[in-house]
């Protein structure tokens, strides 16, 4: 649960706000060009700043030192709050005037994801990043400038909003700049797919196709209730044939279907009705509600306590399994979920995600469970949250 | 995720079947017209049995010495293996052979002064004034043993300063250097690298050669 900020003193003057952070050996090594680092120096390390200047380093750091020093030939970057936040290998981007440092990237971390924009077509129940319309260009702008300083090795990274279609031609640019910057990084990107219904917008993604995966929300196998969940007349239509059309062009479709009181009636169905029209989607993933957004206001609309609808979700991912079509329950800790589900559960997918409640200590299947997220709190708490003992884990 | 390489396989398996090999070249060629009939002569039993999968990761520098400074450019080298490659061509000074009686024009200066020993069988053994073909040095070295020669890349100014530190960072992290980290081929520098090397079993030059940067893990 490392933050994302840290604040900063910051002397001299950066000659650009977003920076790679790299050790000396890796900066010296010369793979991202010098005028786009920050050197992070040990403390107690001597180095003649005066030399990385002629080398055209862009700045130093030293997290643990208050200030400057006098012969420092650099912008440096010292004092931060909280010394953990940034590490080797990390984009930061920093903010001169009020010296706050935002992580961008974060090397190693188990997701790294792009937030594409603010504004989104749909207004979902549970959304847990409440869209704002508000003119966020900037953002691609920035990510632009980010997608080249992400470590080449990165397996996967995704693509999040906001929904990404309406950035209209920026969206396959950012995709060019992945493909071409990342080439051996997958995209996973998320989208409710309604745009995709006009072939037109289908067909400008077509870059994407052999290196991103497109994961669709689907509620309900029918019009009305999914268009209810995701507050949006005709929304179930446009989305069902933009898969189709996606599909159509070659294109990797995951289906997300969150578990909640509104999604329950029809999951079964759903289930059925997914392996009868979409046997080609290479993934179905079925998550636990996250508490936070506008899940909070609908709080007593959504929610199910996980131990009540283990049985059907368990049957409605196996379902799916067993017709050969790959299939993950996401979110839901294991002491709540039917043992018959447990081959199907994935840990959480996101650090911030991954904590654990003090009923948990001392439980055997930690190391295999997802946790909770982290905005948890008692009224979203589930009456079957227990820890296992070392021998109920044996069987 | 992890996608098998297909192409891989089907070598492996070609190779522990490779007598078949032949046959089902001739048998897929036409309907396959995709890559697997190009694999398929490589496809050598020799090649791909008993060959464990390994990475190559080369740990040390291919190609000239550009850390190094001048002195070190020793262009005499070369020259002295061009002198031994002559010698051992031999045949010039043999009295026996009864070489047919031609006078050649008296041989122009070429430019290009190494003569390849192709061009000596012609007849001209009688010639007197042939006897040692002179290798002239002056001109810029031609062929592939010129390595070494004062024509090598060397390293840009601010290349050399980044090697130095990198070096010195290396040495460093290993404990022979305590000294600032200031890309200056200073004494404690030179003194780290002559230490590193004695332990090493290096060449003790106090110079960044090549082997040193190698064992050093400062590469590329």
């Amino acid at each position: 649960m490392l933050p994302l900020h840290t604040r900063a003193v910051i002397s001299g003057d950066l000659s650009r706000p977003l920076l790679k952070v790299l050790d000396l050996a890796e900066a010296l090594r010369g793979d991202v060009p010098h005028e786009q680092v920050a050197v992070h120096l040990d403390d107690g390390i001597d180095v003649d700043t005066g030399a990385l200047r002629d080398l055209g380093f862009a700045a130093v750091m030293r997290p643990g030192v208050t200030d400057r020093q006098s012969d420092d030939a650099l912008p440096v970057i010292c004092g931060l709050s909280n010394t953990d936040v940034v590490n080797p290998g990390d984009v930061i981007r920093v903010r001169q005037d009020n010296g706050q440092l935002s992580v961008l990237y974060r090397r190693g971390a188990n997701a790294n994801s792009l937030f594409l924009t603010e504004q989104c077509n749909s207004r979902c129940l549970m959304c847990s990043q409440p869209p704002r319309d508000e003119d966020d260009l900037w953002r691609v702008r920035e990510l632009l400038d980010l997608i080249p300083l992400i470590d080449r090795v990165l397996p996967q990274l995704g693509f999040t909003g906001g929904e990404p279609t309406l950035l209209g031609p920026l969206l396959p640019e950012l995709i060019r700049a992945c493909k071409a910057a990342l080439p051996r990084t997958g995209l996973h990107i998320l989208t409710n797919g309604r745009n995709f219904a006009d072939p037109a917008v289908a067909d400008s993604v077509h870059e994407a196709r052999g290196c991103a995966t497109w994961a669709i929300p689907l509620y309900a196998d029918v019009p009305s209730r999914h268009d209810h969940v995701v507050q949006a007349a005709g929304a179930f239509d446009a989305t069902i044939n933009g898969i189709y059309n996606l599909a159509e062009r070659g294109h990797a479709i995951e289906i997300r279907f969150v578990v909640h009181a509104q999604t329950l009636p029809r999951m079964q169905r759903f289930a059925e009705f997914l392996w009868r029209n979409m046997p080609f989607v290479s993934h179905v993933a079925f998550m636990g509600l996250e508490p936070m957004g506008f899940a909070k206001v609908n709080r007593d609309l959504l929610w199910v306590d996980p131990v009540d609808y283990g049985p059907a979700l368990t049957e409605a991912a196996w379902h799916l399994q067993d017709r050969s079509i790959t299939t993950s329950i996401y979110n839901v800790p294991l002491c709540v979920l039917p043992e018959a589900a447990w081959p199907l559960a994935r840990q959480s997918i996101s650090d911030w995600k991954n904590i654990y409640d003090p009923a948990c200590d001392g439980c055997s299947l930690r190391p295999r469970c997802c946790g909770f997220f982290a905005s948890h709190g008692p009224a979203w708490r589930s009456r079957g949250i227990k820890a296992f003992r070392f021998e109920e884990a044996a069987e | 995720m992890k996608k098998k390489n297909w192409t891989d396989y089907l070598k492996q398996v070609l190779g522990w079947t490779a007598p078949t090999a032949a046959t089902l070249s001739s048998i897929w060629s036409p309907a396959q017209a995709g890559p697997l009939p190009v694999l398929l002569p490589e496809a050598h039993p020799s090649n791909t049995r008993l060959q464990p999968l390994t990475f190559v990761m080369p740990n040390r520098m291919e190609g000239p010495e550009i850390y190094i400074g001048h002195r070190s450019h020793s262009s005499h080298r070369s020259h002295s293996s061009h002198r031994s490659h002559y010698s051992s061509a031999g045949g010039y000074t043999s009295p026996s052979y009864s070489a047919p009686v031609y006078s050649p024009p008296p041989p122009p200066p070429p430019a290009p002064v190494y003569s390849a020993p192709s061009t000596v069988t012609t007849p001209s053994w009688s010639s007197p004034s042939k006897t040692p073909p002179s290798y002239q040095p002056s001109a810029p070295a031609v062929g592939s043993n010129s390595s070494g020669t004062a024509a090598a890349p060397r390293a840009s100014q601010q290349d050399a300063i980044a090697m130095t530190m990198r070096v010195q960072v290396e040495l460093m992290r290993l404990g022979y250097y305590k000294g600032k980290i200031d890309g200056k081929m200073g004494s404690g520098t030179k003194e780290a690298l002559r230490a590193f090397q004695r332990a090493e079993g290096l060449a003790v030059t106090g110079v960044m050669d090549n082997a040193t940067l190698g064992k050093l893990g400062v590469v590329g």
